[in-house]
């Protein structure tokens, strides 16, 4: 524990000894009286200064929130000796709030549980624990402080909105699922009728049918089937404001359609494309859910120049007939090339722009700076009537706009959009 | 806490002003009690003690200018010089403090009170020891040195802990 004196300490020394001094030097017995006051505090407060030995415990109530909630942090100090006055500050990273923090409180029993409730603001991975202690004597003199370190995990996963449709396929694959698929097999949509086979069910039988035509006729249908989706997070560039950016959405957009995509038992997968790469390979289930949430967590944007294409992802984590369902602020050349590619190569693309526009204010200069903003704006309005020629549809998700809207948006261009390559 | 303080200030530098009736003092002092006052609220030391040091060269200059009459009430300026320091460094260092959840200003008031009481009595005593007047001389003065030194080592000893 580091031990310092208060300049309170030095005037009320200064002041003494030159009072003192002055009582010698003037043969004035009222200046020693009037300093006496002072040499009491001191010898007082230097006889009765101890530097206490602390221990402090963390202790969180869970270790895995949803963005939004608040975690009970219990931070218990223990001391060998009564203190009169103690200050705790638990060291938060950004994205977490303590309330209170710093909290002061006595010591005179030697233990203290200290109860700091923390609010997450913002997803991510953290590791909380570290806290400063600082004591102070009952007369202001000195003070003591102490940093004790701590790790304790604390997973903040990002808000999910509810997605009642998302999109569809346009191709399924071979395990069953919510998505009706173009082939012809055991399920419920109805398909066609044909003449009856040997070896049909009697059940299959469409009897109306079968009575007009004075034949056998069954029905047939549309299997049910699963589909693969890849999100392709766009983590080259962001926009970013202080208490938001573009990254924040595109990791709840990628949180929301992982839940909605594996509860219609559809597989998943992501590819983090940007400064790192950082691939999933797609599956299914629980255990999937929680592998892309924990891995959306340590999405980050990392300033890199160099030059990156398709050719860097593997080639197992964009498998054929995968719907690609990009969510970039279409910012980055690099990324916007690497979309354009994916749809050449014949990828089912959906990209879901989370526009940066909110975050791009004016500038101050007046004309120029707005025109500036405008042929900024023009250039993007080019960039998605790319992407609308490739036959890619192309959505702008703003704040405060359900991710469902613009979801419903992308699945009624893809029903009416022809088909096109790149 | 920091209008307390000044309150008491103001009054220890009004007393030798009006006492020895020189304007130029009551100058030291109003400028003691600016420095303290802005210390005060600054929560910065250096002019806080600067402040109190010109109350203290008022009263001393002052004393000087009396005579050879011993001033009876030193005990209580001196306690209240005690107080106007401890509240002006209180209101200096709650600025830093955290007080949400204790109850410091109630304990270091008590502690106050209880450092101005005492000072007051040991200030009395002191008064009354300066009062004797034993004739002076060669030993007395060495008595005075050696209870000056003792202080002195007492201190540093504590500091040196």
């Amino acid at each position: 524990m580091t031990r310092s004196a208060t300049p309170k300490l030095a005037a009320y020394g200064a002041l003494a000894g030159f009072l003192l001094l002055g009582a010698l030097v003037e043969r004035r017995p009222e200046l020693a009286v009037v300093s006496a006051p002072f040499w009491l505090v001191l010898v007082l407060a230097l006889a009765s200064v101890r530097s206490a030995t602390l221990r402090v415990d963390v202790e969180v109530d869970r270790d895995r929130v949803v963005e939004g909630e608040d975690v009970e942090v219990a931070v218990t100090v223990r001391s060998d000796v009564a203190v009169e006055h103690a200050e705790i500050y638990l060291a938060l990273p950004k994205g977490l709030r303590g309330t209170p923090n710093p909290v002061g409180f006595d010591l005179r029993t030697g233990e203290r549980e200290v109860p700091v409730t923390v609010n997450c603001v913002g997803w991510g991975g953290y590791a909380i624990g570290d806290t400063y202690v600082r004591l102070r004597d009952r007369y202001g003199m000195f003070r003591f402080e102490e940093r004790f370190e701590e790790r304790l995990p604390l997973r903040v996963y990002p808000r999910e909105e509810e997605l009642r449709s998302v999109l569809h396929s346009a191709e399924t694959q071979v395990f069953a699922g919510n998505d009706v698929a173009r082939q012809k097999a055991e399920g419920i949509e109805f398909a066609d009728l044909r003449p009856f086979a040997y070896g049909d069910r009697i059940r299959r039988v469409n009897w109306r049918a079968s009575a007009r035509r004075q034949e056998l006729w069954v029905n047939e249908f549309h299997a049910e089937r699963n589909a693969d989706v890849v999100l392709f997070l766009d983590t080259f560039a962001e926009a970013r404001r202080a208490d938001a950016s573009t990254l924040d959405s595109v990791v709840r957009a990628a949180a929301s359609l992982t839940t909605a995509y594996l509860l219609r038992r559809d597989r998943i997968g992501l590819v983090s494309f940007g400064g790192y790469l950082r691939w999933l390979l797609p599956g299914s289930g629980l255990v999937q859910r929680y592998r892309i949430v924990d891995a959306l967590l340590d999405t980050e944007v990392i300033e890199n120049y160099a030059l990156k294409d398709l050719d860097v992802i593997p080639v197992r984590t964009l498998p054929p007939q995968a719907l690609v369902i990009a969510l970039t602020p279409l910012l980055d050349a690099r990324a916007v090339n690497a979309l354009l590619d994916l749809r050449a190569r014949g990828f089912d693309l959906a990209v879901v722009e989370i526009s940066p526009v909110p975050f791009a204010q004016v500038g101050p200069s007046g004309e120029l700076d707005e025109l500036a903003h405008r042929l900024w704006q023009m250039t993007r309005e080019t960039l998605r009537s790319h992407f609308h020629r490739a036959g890619v549809s192309v959505v702008e998700w703003k704040e405060g706009v359900p991710l469902a809207a613009a979801l419903g948006e992308a699945e009624s261009f893809r029903r009416f959009a022809r088909h096109a390559r790149a | 806490m920091a209008a307390a303080g000044t309150a008491v200030a103001v009054a220890l530098a009004a007393y030798p002003a009006v006492s020895s009736a020189h304007t130029s003092l009551a100058v030291i002092g109003a400028l003691g009690v600016i420095l303290a006052l802005v210390g005060a609220l600054t929560g910065s030391a250096l002019p806080l003690g600067a402040g109190l040091g010109a109350l203290v060269v008022e009263y001393a200059v002052a004393a000087g200018l009396e005579g050879s009459g011993l001033d009876t009430r030193a005990d209580v300026w001196g306690a209240g010089l005690l107080l106007a320091a401890e509240l002006l460094f209180l209101a200096g260092e709650l600025r830093t403090s955290v007080l949400e959840g204790g109850d410091l200003i109630a304990r270091r008031l008590g502690t106050i009170a209880l450092l101005v009481a005492g000072s007051v009595v040991l200030g009395a005593v002191l008064l009354s020891a300066a009062e004797l007047r034993p004739g002076g001389g060669l030993a007395l003065q060495l008595v005075g040195v050696a209870a000056v030194g003792g202080v002195l080592a007492l201190v540093l000893s504590l500091a040196r802990r």
